[in-house]
């Protein structure tokens, strides 16, 4: 024994040949450690992997290290790993199953080098064995939350936009085909059917292609029905199906029914998507309806106002004729009032008409092949003395070369009429309104451009919106119902075109639209 | 498939090394798994002065960037072998003798038929036509084991790389080790996982039987890839074969016994 180290008072130095050094550092490695010949025949191992794998020295010596690997893992050593390493001389870090006491896999990460015995001159492998099962336990957590989060991430990506569109969607048949668009999509292979509620509370029809049963009873024992009157998801384990409810509680206008290929699709948060999606809808078929009930009344009220217009004006103008020799000038005055307004309320009274059948869908146009740049231009001329009383210069340009069109003539004027009028209404003397006629190789365009005031842009959205006025004010203290525009869009959206305006404040406004010249289907034909 | 738009980037793509003798009969040599033609390394200069050498890597061995690696034209075997007949139109390499390892020897075979003009012999060493077990034909291998395989080259997507990256070669002075530290076995995990999967549940055997040129079978007396077994019926099933034991284990005999395959290379040429 040395004395003790001077320069480190209290410790005794240590020799530096400790003879057992080298074989307790390699029996107590933190890791394991494996030699085998270059055929992987093991001959000599360390304690810690005999411990790790809970084996003994006499089962791992004379077996090669591949055979200690899982099934996989041991192709891909014959295959890569071991190539690697004739070739590289190392190999770093691959991880590997090795297969130890009782079956039990234990993950880790090897690494192998070719080490050349100084005395014997021998060339052998050492391979190095760390433990990883703690970083794998972490590691397939780490990637099993993710998956949870993106699979969350998408199903709430598919909800924003199915909410989204059926938002947007504004007929029953929109609904109805985002609503089997998404559910397709979250059922993946099977079938889906949408039943919507009768109009009289009875039946649920359902929607789509014809399908053998396409009624059911609202007091019946289907599932769809059970759905209906609960409002709650029934399902048919037997059948494999499931009904959710469109819309909620008492107001549940529809059954949403799914039958999944895969009955494992009916998994909880699945079923939770369709609700939602269910839910949505519902709201979505009650706006819907009340835009419907809306028409529907509307359409009802101004029919019923009709007739007694009618008659009360008649009788008015009668009046008119009879007495006109003998009335007092105040008096036609008063009888002149009359009939005036009279007009103008069934004017009223038609406009609401046909706003209510077009958001029904109900107008029906009498369509006939006609050129239509003579009944466009012919509409506009009516109101010639009025733009010159008013000292607007009315301009009529027809570039149409006598192209045709079918298009219902007398909608077409109301159309024009709408356009040259507002034009007129708005404009100050001097400012011209040109009305122009133009014929495309597939439709026949129409402008109506005028120098007033122009419409600002936070008037723009809602300008084709029932019952919107502008702020600007009439030139010539002329009235208008606001629906005016409403009903030109929806005629010419019933004639396959459509209507826009181009307008700029301070400039003027250009309301332009056309419309197709063939119907689908039918070629187009040669201007005469 | 036209030879105009590959000539360009083929030899690049490809990485082909054409060396030895310019006048003597072409020897091709097709790797299987693992690497690349570094793996013939022992091998083909034995060859060098009676023939012309023709090294190549396989499509995606040598890519690290997977974007350029035809995922549907190397679906099968097929592709790969067309990539040969391809490479072979471009060099102008006829009568060659093809010598391929593992799957290559498969994709070799494949190539004969496709192109039996271009061909004059085939050695094929440690060859499988069929690693999944079928009902009278043992592969060696069941559906689970195969998964567990693609399953553990997933996994190495990170180990592949730290792999490739620490280089030690036992001179690092040698211009092999600048050669190691250069090109080695970068192949994109993806591609290596895309062949793996194609070889694996990949079924040839009817294939071989229209092998048109004589054939020499390297066999290593103990591989758990391409067990004695399978050599037996790939010979049995070539219409002009023989089979040679090479007394190593392990399934790349040209790397654990490379003069014994030399020399029986040498035998059949």
């Amino acid at each position: 024994m040395s004395p003790p180290d001077a320069t480190v008072p209290g410790h005794s130095a240590l020799p530096d040949d400790l003879s057992d050094d080298a074989d307790s550092l390699y029996h107590q490695a933190p890791f394991g450690s494996v030699s085998t010949r270059l055929d992987w025949t093991i001959f000599k191992v360390n304690r810690t992997l005999l411990e790790l794998l809970g084996l003994a020295r006499e089962q791992l010596v004379g077996r090669r290290l591949p055979e200690l690997l899982a099934p996989g893992d041991r192709i891909y050593h014959e295959t890569h790993y071991a190539p690697l390493l004739h070739l590289q001389g190392a190999v770093k870090e691959v991880a590997a199953d090795i297969v130890g006491a009782g079956g039990v896999l234990h993950p880790v990460l090897l690494s192998s080098d070719v080490v050349t015995d100084e005395r014997s001159g021998e060339s052998f492998i050492r391979t190095g064995v760390v433990d990883i099962s703690d970083r794998q336990r972490f590691e397939k957590e780490l990637v099993r939350e993710r998956r949870r989060a993106e699979a969350s991430e998408a199903r709430e990506r598919t909800l924003r936009q199915a909410f989204a569109e059926l938002a947007a969607a504004v007929t029953t048949d929109d609904i109805v085909e985002v609503l089997g668009e998404f559910a397709t999509r979250v059922v993946g292979d099977g079938e889906v059917a949408v039943w919507l509620l009768s109009r009289d509370g009875r039946t649920l029809e359902r929607t789509g292609p014809a399908s053998e049963v396409t009624t059911r009873r609202v007091d019946g024992s289907d599932a769809e029905a059970l759905a209906l009157r609960s409002a709650e998801v029934i399902e048919d384990p037997d059948a494999r199906t499931l009904a959710v409810p469109l819309g909620a509680a008492s107001r549940v206008l529809g059954v949403l029914t799914v039958h999944p290929a895969d009955p494992d699709t009916l998994q909880p948060h699945r079923r939770d998507l369709l609700v939602s999606l269910g839910q949505q809808a519902g709201q979505a078929l009650e706006r819907g309806r009340l835009y419907e009930d809306k028409d529907r009344m509307l359409g009802m009220v101004a029919h019923d106002l009709r007739t007694p217009l009618s008659t009360i004006g008649g009788f008015a103008e009668s009046l008119q004729r009879f007495l006109a020799a003998d009335l007092e000038p105040a008096t036609a005055q008063v009888l002149e009032r009359i009939v005036r307004t009279t007009e103008r309320l069934a004017r009223l009274t038609d406009d609401l008409l046909d706003t209510a059948a077009l958001g029904l869908g109900h107008l029906a146009l009498d369509r006939a092949r006609q050129p239509v740049g003579p009944v466009v231009i012919g509409a506009a001329a009516e109101h010639l003395p009025l733009a010159e009383e008013k000292g607007v210069p009315l301009r009529l340009r027809d570039h149409s070369e006598g192209a045709q069109a079918p298009v219902d003539a007398d909608r077409l004027v109301q159309v024009v009429d709408n356009l040259v009028s507002n034009a007129l209404k708005y404009s100050p003397s001097g400012a011209p309104v040109t009305v122009t006629v133009t014929a495309e190789p597939e439709r026949i365009r129409v402008e109506v451009a005028d120098r007033g005031p122009g419409i600002d842009r936070s008037e723009l959205a809602g300008l084709f919106s029932a019952f919107a006025r502008t702020g600007n004010r009439p030139t010539g203290g002329e009235t208008s119902t606001g629906l005016g525009l409403t009903i030109a869009r929806g005629l010419i959206d019933a004639h396959g075109g459509d209507l826009e305006v181009d307008t700029e404040v301070g400039v003027g406004s250009t309301f332009a639209f056309w419309v197709p010249r063939d119907t689908p289907g039918e070629p187009v034909a040669e201007a005469d | 498939m036209s030879p105009e738009r590959w000539s360009v980037d083929l030899v690049d793509r490809h990485r082909v090394t054409v060396t030895g003798n310019p006048d003597g009969q072409p020897v091709m040599f097709v790797h299987g798994f693992g690497c690349d033609q570094t793996m013939w390394r022992h091998v083909w200069p034995a060859f060098r002065d009676d023939h012309r050498i023709v090294l190549f890597d396989q499509a995606g061995a040598s890519e690290v960037d997977a974007s350029t690696f035809d995922f549907e034209r190397h679906e099968t075997l097929t592709g790969y072998a067309h990539d040969i007949v391809a490479l072979c139109e471009e060099l102008d390499v006829r009568d060659a003798i093809l010598i391929g390892h593992s799957v290559g020897a498969m994709i070799g075979a494949l190539a004969c038929i496709a192109a039996p003009e271009r061909f004059e012999a085939l050695v094929m060493v440690s060859p499988s036509p069929r690693y999944l077990d079928d009902e009278g034909y043992v592969g060696g291998f069941s559906r689970a084991e195969i998964d567990g395989l693609l399953e553990t080259m997933d996994r190495n997507y990170l180990g592949w790389s730290s792999a490739m990256a620490g280089v030690v070669a036992a001179d690092p002075d040698s211009e092999v080790a600048e050669e190691l530290e250069n090109s080695f076995c970068r192949m994109d995990p993806r591609i290596a996982r895309h062949f793996a999967q194609v070889t694996f549940l990949s079924d040839n055997r009817a294939d071989l039987s229209a092998v048109p040129v004589p054939c020499l079978v390297l066999q290593s007396t103990e591989d758990s890839i391409a067990s004695v077994e399978v050599g037996r019926y790939v010979d049995a099933q070539l219409p002009d074969s023989r089979l040679v034991m090479i007394d190593t284990v392990g399934h790349c005999p040209h790397l654990s016994a490379p003069e014994a395959t030399v020399a029986a290379i040498r035998g059949f040429v």
